[in-house]
């Protein structure tokens, strides 16, 4: 079912199609989530407003664009949000106590988890257009409109990422000699 | 051209090729045709750098969706629906009630038909003409005096003749003390109004009912003291 049908139906009410757009776009939603927060718990419940906020807004989506990078900049609104209140809010003892580091439970690899604890050490601009660059895939058009940027800023960002990715890869000596 | 002036030229082509490999534009592949990076450590380094990153990108994290989740999301969406139709619903009965509400004090506020009646007969309220000049006693005894004066028979003539005379003495008195002055002329118009009278009744001689009019006259003017209506 293309994405515009989909959207269809569930304005129409049929929760059918309400829990196949879930399934559709959770993996990718609740990634971006975990990747750009570094914390499972809130990204779940991040995620789980980024879905109370898709479907509020269903509505105003442009049929005539697809609905993926929609779906993922409404992702990334929703988490600079929770992070902006993380950082204004106190810290709380169990959220340090469950996460020592940010890295993701089920990496594997020493490299691997040093590429991800420098991505997560990136400036959050950086950081999420890498992510959804380098890890959801999504070619520099659809990142620009989940960002709400131009491709051009997208690009320059991007590249600063790998730059700075790399900087720090070699100060942990994994990369050699000058950065690319 | 290299923009980067710290870069040897040769390294150009190798650099734009681990750009569009990055980019996505080129497979990783590529980068084993190239020839230079065996003869420049940098670019040896460039390309080792890039694989690391790439390696990385490959095969990216799986992410578990914890059991449960997908239906707390649809139970979360179809509750929030919910609540959102509740709230229309208590949003549109609440405006509702608001109108009639509304629409009942008016409706109790509006005239009825006897007053709006009474409303549409009150008179058109006219302007008020221009005060009239204030009376001064002295010039009007003047006037009266004068026309005494001019008058071409003697008082003492027959009575036919004596309403004309005694008319023009009081009428310019009796004209002025019309006029709304805010003093009471009460006693002196009424001995003014006699005086005409008496003259054509003509019970006794003309001479001295007009002598005793007219003392009765100056005596009742002195006697007025001016009192201002309210």
């Amino acid at each position: 079912m293309s994405d515009a049908a989909l959207v269809r139906r569930c304005l129409a009410g049929d929760p059918v199609a309400a829990r196949e757009l879930v399934e559709r776009f959770q993996t990718d939603v609740l990634a971006l989530c975990t990747r750009l927060l570094g914390h499972r718990h809130d990204a779940e419940d991040v995620a789980q407003e980024v879905f109370l906020r898709i479907f509020r807004s269903l509505k105003r989506w442009d049929a005539a664009r697809p609905l993926k990078p929609w779906v993922l900049g409404i992702t990334v609104n929703r988490c600079r949000t929770a992070i902006g209140k993380r950082a204004r809010g106190p810290e709380l003892a169990d959220y340090l106590h469950e996460t020592p580091d940010h890295r993701p439970d089920d990496d594997s690899g020493e490299l691997t988890r040093e590429i991800r604890a420098a991505v997560d050490e990136l400036r959050p601009d950086y950081r999420t257009v890498f992510v959804l660059f380098h890890e959801r895939g999504l070619p520099y058009e659809e990142v620009a409109e989940a960002i709400e940027r131009p491709v051009g800023t997208v690009k320059t960002w991007l590249h600063r990422a790998r730059e700075e990715l790399l900087e720090r890869l070699r100060a942990r000596g994994l990369v050699e000699e000058e950065k690319l | 051209m290299n923009a980067n002036p710290s870069i040897p030229e040769a390294c150009g082509p190798t650099l734009e090729r681990i750009q569009a490999v990055l980019d996505r534009i080129h497979p990783p592949t590529i980068l084993a045709t190239d020839r230079h990076p065996a003869e420049c450590a940098a670019c040896r380094q460039r390309v080792r750098a890039a694989r690391v990153l790439l390696d990385s990108f490959a095969n990216p994290p799986a992410t578990a969706i914890p059991a449960g989740f997908t239906d707390s999301i649809v139970a979360a969406v179809r509750a929030d629906r919910r609540w959102r139709l509740r709230q229309r619903f208590y949003a549109l009965t609440g405006g509702s009630l608001v109108a009639a509400a509304l629409a009942i004090v008016v409706f109790l506020n509006q005239p009825k038909p006897a007053e709006l009646a009474k409303v549409a007969s009150v008179p058109e309220v006219k302007p008020q003409p221009a005060p009239a000049p204030p009376l001064r006693l002295k010039d009007e005894l003047a006037k009266a005096g004068a026309a005494l004066r001019e008058s071409s028979r003697t008082i003492t003539e027959p009575a036919a003749s004596t309403p004309k005379v005694f008319a023009a003495l009081t009428d310019s008195l009796l004209s002025a003390s019309a006029s709304s002055t805010g003093i009471d002329l009460g006693p002196a118009e009424k001995s003014l109004a006699e005086i005409p009278d008496a003259a054509r009744i003509g019970l006794e001689p003309v001479t001295g009912t007009a002598q005793k009019a007219l003392n009765r006259l100056l005596h009742d003017v002195s006697a007025m003291q001016p009192k201002l209506k309210s």
